[in-house]
Formats: structure tokens, sequence, C-alpha cells
């Protein structure tokens, strides 16, 4: 039997009192895109949040592939991958070492510099691999938080408005590659206020309101 | 007056006006009442400055007395010496590489740009910041001679005593601080070289190298010439103690001093000033930071000028998996040289020094609290640092347990090499160390750190962490740190205790030995466990 790529029972969230994600159960299954969209507060990132296993879920269950995401975290989390809204890094390390660092914590010995590589010149960002973070502009940082999620195996992708601040140019590069990505059996949720990518992308629209997620 | 004299005043003004402020006196108020506030809170401040200084005196004379084969005031002399040589070169060297003059945005526009004196710009900055660097000399000098007073007629100080200290005090600092003054004027001085015109000169670093290297070529081949070259110094300071003829001193020192602050004036009317703006416009932000005491925001702003725009990729090789965060670890620690991080290893290897030398119960258990502090917050630096990207360790495919043992096995090994760097050298000293306390100091510095850990990961929340706040070690921690830490110590004093047998206390430490093992190995699952709770 095919499992979905990421599956949601009775996923809620709350903050005290306040439920930023009201109960919801979804599916999604491998080569879809999915696109959530709703307004500010709506609890968009919180869901995405709880879905990459950066917040847990006040109550629910989330599986990745069939791999529980707490009971059978490391095998969960070799298949899912999540860029934040605004990435952060280590001030330390230069962006061609923060790539090395998750190829090695993923496992990836072979063969990631030469993806490395083809990713940061295609993005145009070859000449700044060596620089830290801190003094890259917003847009490349996100690039940068694209990147660290792009060079690992993944087959379910979350991103939260990845679009935001990327150069036209990027943008078109990258609803590419997500294309790409979803043809090779990957799964797509990102979460954007841009209508018009469910067309670009070929996806779906999911809207959520209030907390609450409308599939339809 | 002069215009650079008038703007530098006020900003030393503005800086007094703040910790004025915080005594709450308002300069504004010229009510009696307020006036005799005034006096009453600088005869306050100055008899709290008086008695910290005598209490620091008595572990100054603990620790000059556990010199052996020196007298006190010799060693007194030696130790001023070696720092204050120390300080200079180091100072040179940084003068050599960035500006010494730190100006403000506004200095850049008021007093960089426009045709100003430089000498007179130079010798203004270089005065009013020695003013501020000059205060912990005075402090440091000021306890060692206590020290030394106390050395040489040991008893309780009474009141009748304290002209005698402060007289002491006075003459010490009248001596040292002349000199300090003109090695500040001299590492100016190569900051000023450095700083002619558009061009830099690297090899001015050499020249900090060159006598560093000249001082510990000697000490290491030649000690008595080493002693020999730094006679003149020695017997400066000595006339400070109270070992030569002060007025001897005093003038040399001073003569010196008008000597650096001459080579300052003449080798500064071609001062770049622009480049010294453009150059320390990050450290002046870094100064106006922390001068509200948001040291936080400064150690977290602070690397950042040390790091530079970047850096060529680390060839050191990696491990894949878990090994990962070792790796990058040492990346990190290889990058920055933070003094925070220096202050915190130098504070452990003092504090093992304390455990180790004959010091006293007292001083002994006063050297575990400390140590126990500065093992808690190195060992869980890493941690705390994973924490604060919790975006990316989160979704690293590690089992709990093994990303925690990683995280903080590069620091707690740094931990155990510097205490048993410590215990060697008090084995230089002539004093054979404890071997219960080397035993113990692995497993024991694992239970503390793994206890601080536990804390900060039980108060951890995504909420916070997605912003990259994690959380600080509280006194929760820090008790918990030391609690564990002492119960397996306690139970090799308590077996010690009962029989002064040989076997009785290898028992002692096998038991104790077990004993820190079982704990540190339940504090990481329990950790573990709340690493992976974290809500």
């Amino acid at each position: 039997m095919v499992q979905p790529l990421l599956q949601a029972e009775g996923l809620s969230r709350s903050f005290g009192e306040f439920q930023a994600v009201k109960p919801l159960d979804f599916v999604i299954n491998a080569g879809e895109i999915v696109i959530l969209t709703g307004p500010n507060g709506a609890g968009k990132t919180t869901l995405l949040n709880c879905l990459s296993g950066l917040m847990r879920p006040t109550t629910g269950n989330i599986r990745v592939e069939g791999y529980d995401l707490y009971r059978d975290e490391v095998a969960a989390k070799q298949r899912l991958a999540f860029v934040p809204d605004v990435p952060r890094f280590y001030r330390e390390l230069t962006s061609w070492e923060h790539l090395r660092f998750i190829s090695l914590a993923f496992g990836v010995e072979q063969g990631w510099e030469g993806r490395a590589e083809g990713m940061l010149k295609e993005f145009g960002m070859w000449e700044s691999r060596d620089l830290y973070p801190h003094n890259l502009s917003r847009g490349m940082r996100l690039k940068l938080g694209i990147f660290i999620a792009f060079i690992r195996p993944f087959k379910m992708l979350l991103m939260d408005e990845p679009t935001s601040a990327l150069d036209p140019d990027s943008a078109v590069l990258f609803h590419e590659k997500l294309i790409m990505m979803a043809k090779d059996g990957c799964a797509i949720l990102l979460t954007s206020h841009d209508l018009r990518l469910a067309e670009v992308l070929n996806g779906v629209i999911w809207r959520m309101e209030q907390g609450q997620l409308n599939t339809r | 007056m002069n215009a650079i004299w008038l703007i530098r005043s006020r900003q030393l003004a503005s800086r007094l006006r703040f910790w004025i402020a915080i005594v709450g006196y308002n300069p504004r108020d010229r009510s009696l009442g307020h006036s005799i506030y005034l006096f009453y809170v600088a005869i306050f401040f100055s008899l709290w400055g008086f008695a910290v200084l005598t209490l620091l005196a008595n572990f100054g004379a603990g620790i000059l007395s556990i010199l052996k084969g020196a007298q006190p005031e010799t060693t007194a002399s030696m130790v001023i010496t070696v720092i204050l040589l120390g300080d200079f070169i180091l100072r040179g060297y940084i003068s050599a590489k960035r500006s010494p003059f730190v100006f403000t945005e506004d200095d850049a526009g008021l007093i960089c740009q426009t045709p100003v004196d430089r000498r007179q710009v130079a010798i203004i900055w270089m005065v009013s910041d020695w003013l501020v660097l000059a205060l912990p000399y005075a402090a440091l000098v000021v306890v060692l001679c206590f020290a030394n007073i106390q050395l040489i007629e040991p008893g309780n100080i009474q009141w009748s005593h304290l002209p005698g200290y402060l007289l002491s005090g006075l003459r010490v600092t009248s001596i040292v601080l002349p000199i300090h003054l003109a090695f500040t004027s001299l590492d100016n001085t190569l900051g000023v070289l450095r700083l002619q015109g558009d061009r830099d000169i690297p090899s001015l670093s050499l020249i900090p190298i060159g006598f560093a290297a000249i001082f510990i070529g000697l000490a290491l081949v030649y000690p008595s010439g080493l002693k020999l070259s730094l006679l003149p110094l020695q017997f400066v300071i000595m006339s400070g103690i109270g070992e030569a003829n002060w007025l001897i001193g005093f003038i040399v020192g001073v003569t010196f001093a008008l000597f650096g602050l001459l080579m300052l004036y003449m080798s500064s009317p071609r001062l770049n000033l622009s480049r010294a703006a453009h150059e320390s416009r990050f450290r002046s932000i870094l100064q106006q930071v922390s001068r509200p005491g948001n040291l936080h925001l400064n150690h977290r702003m602070k690397p950042r000028e040390q790091l530079g725009s970047g850096h060529r990729a680390s060839r050191l090789p990696g491990w894949a998996g878990a090994w990962s965060l070792l790796w990058k670890d040492w990346v990190i620690s290889l990058r920055v040289v933070n003094p925070r991080h220096i202050g915190a290893w130098l504070g452990i290897f003092c504090a093992s020094l304390g455990l180790m030398l004959p010091l006293g119960e007292g001083v002994h258990l006063w050297a575990f609290v400390i140590w126990s502090l500065f093992v808690g917050q190195r060992g869980t630096g890493q941690l705390r640092n994973d924490l604060e990207l919790w975006a990316i360790t989160r979704q690293l495919p590690f089992h709990a347990r093994d990303a925690l043992l990683l995280e903080i096995v590069r620091p707690v090994t740094g931990v155990i090499f510097t205490s048993w760097l410590a215990s060697g050298i008090s084995a230089w000293f002539g004093y054979i160390p404890d071997l219960k306390v080397i035993v113990m100091i692995p497993t024991v510095s694992l239970c503390i750190t793994l206890a601080v850990g536990y804390v900060i990961l039980r108060q951890a929340k995504s909420t916070d962490l997605l912003v990259g706040q994690a959380v600080d070690i509280d006194a929760g921690g820090v008790l918990l740190g030391l609690l564990i830490g002492a119960v397996p110590i306690g139970l090799i004093a308590w077996i010690t205790s009962q029989s002064n047998v040989a076997w009785v206390a290898w028992i002692a430490t096998v038991l104790g030995f077990a004993l820190s093992s079982g704990i540190a190995y339940g504090m990481w699952m329990i950790s573990a466990a709340q690493y992976r709770k974290i809500k």
C-alpha cells in the first residue's frame, strides 16, 4: 500500500486559551503541490511549524510517509524538509559550510559538492559562497535557507512564504524546480498570499482562516 | 576651551552621568539634602571598594604565599610586570591591526571630516580612554600591595591600619599608572603609524609579535637574561610596593609616561581620522549598546566584528550523521576567539587551581562552587547555541540523546583538560594534586553540565527558540548542577572521614566514580527525554 507523504490526524495547537490551529485532518500524496493561503494570523505558520516538528502540536499525530514524527522521529525527519519564512543561520559558518554541515548531517557524503555548486551558480550565489550569512541580503538568506532544504534528500517539502523576497528570475527558476520535484514524486506544501502560484505550479489551494483549514 | 576637548569632555560627562544616575543622584537637584546624599554615596562606595579590595587581598595573599622560593614583594612585582607587559604586547598587536581610537557617527562628522589638529585628537582620545582602562590596573596593583602587607604583617585588619593601607595603595598606583599610561601611549603610537594616509602597513604587527617572541624565547632558553631585561621595570614597580626609593621610581615612571605621550604627539600630525572612524564604527555601536548594560546584545553583535565578511571553507575533515555536530562545533570554535569564552576557560583553570592547591577547606568549597558555575556555563554553551537555531537543529535526523551528547562533548572535554592542566601546574608548584579530584573531574563535569542542560531544556519553549531565544542559565540550573556535582564528592568525603587507611580512600574514590557515572547516565537520559518533549 502506498503511504501518503504527509498525514495529519486531529492536529491542533493552542497557546494557552487561544487555539491557533483547530483540530484538522488531511493527507498529502506524492506529486501533489498544495498552496496554503489565508489572512495574516490565520495559523498557517503555526501549522507548518507543527508539521515540521519545530513546534509540538497540542493534540493529534503527524506521519511522514507512515512514520510518526515523534515516535519514529529519525525516519520521519529523513523524509522531511522545511524552509521557514525567516531562516536563521550559524553566525560563524559560511554559506558553503552550512551546505556541507547539512549534507554531512543527513549522511550525504558523495556528490553534494556538485549539487551545491550547481544550485549556487543557478541562483547567482556562487560568488557569495564564502560569505557569512549576516553579510547576505534578505533575499540571499532566503535562498540559502532553500538550498539547505534542497541539498538533502527529502520526500515532503514544507515552505513558509518562500518567494516573498526572491527576485523575479530566481522565483521563476524556483518554481521550475518545485514542479520538477513534484514530478519526481515529492509532495510540497507551501504558504503564500499569491493565488496565481496554484496556476504556475499546477497545484491546489487550501485556505486557512482563524485556525480552520478548508481543503476544498 | 579647545573644541576637541569640549566634545570629548561632554562625552565623558555623559558617561559619568549614567553611573551617577544609577546610584540615584540627580545633578540638577541642588538642594542640601541631595548634596549630603552625594557625600554619603561617595563615602559608602569608598568604604565598599576598600572592603572589597581588602577581601580580594586575602585571596591574593594566599596565592602569593604558595609561590615557593620567592619573597611576596618580589612575586607581587613580578606579577604586575608580567601583566603590564602582556597587556602592552597584546594591545600593541591589536592597535597594529585596527584603529586604537573609537569614533562614533557624530565624531566622524564633527571631528574626523574637519581640519582639526590630529595631534590633539590622538592625545585627548588616548588619555580619555586610558582613564577607563587604568581602573582595573589600579585595583589589581592595590590588591597585590594589600596582599603583600597582609603577608608581612599577619593578623586582622583594624581601623588603625587604614591610613597605612591607603598610603601604600596611593604609593603603588602613583608608580604603576604612569607606566601603564606610557605603555598605552606607545600602543596607540603603533596604531597611529598604521593610520598614516591611506596605506595599510601589515608588517607593523610584527613589532609586538617580535617583543612577545623575545620574551618567551628568553623565558625558555635564558631565564636569567629575561630577569635582567625586566629589572629596570621591576625596580620601578618595587619602588611602588615599598621595596625601593619611591621618588626615584615616581620620577622614572612619569618620565616614561611623558616619553610615551611625546611619541604619540610626534607621530600623529598625519593621522588619517577618516580611516580610524571607518574602522571603529562598529565598535562604537557596540560600546553604545553595552553602556546601558545591554551585555546580551553586545555579546551577540561582537562576534560579527571579529568574523568580518567571510572565510574560506574549512578543510577540517567532516564526519557523517550525528558526528557532523562535532565538526560544526570545531569549525565554529576555531572562527571566533570570544573574550567571554576565554574568561570562562580562565575561570575554570583558576577555580581548578583553587581546588588543587592546599588553600584550606573553605577555599576548596568556594573553588568548587565557582568551578561548577563555569562548568555549567561552558558545558552547555553549544547546546544553547544550537537551541537558538531551532529551525536548523530540530530538523536534523538524530536521536535526541545522540544530539545532546555531541553538543556537550567538546566543551566538557575542554573542561576536563583545563582542570587537569591546572593539576599539572599545581604539581609544578610542588603540590601533588589529590588523585581523587583528578579521577572525579570527568564524571562530575558531565553531571553538572547535564544537570544544567536539563534545566535549560525544561524551560525551553519552541515559540522562543524559533525567534532565537534560548534560556539562559538561572539559579535553578546552578543549584541543581551544584547539588548533582556535590553528591559523589560528598560521598567520598564522608567515607574518607571514617578512616585514614589508604585503601578506604581508594574504595571511596571508586564508589564516588561509579556513583557520578550513574548520575551522569541518568541525567543524560532524563535530559534527552526533555529535549524531545520541548513544546
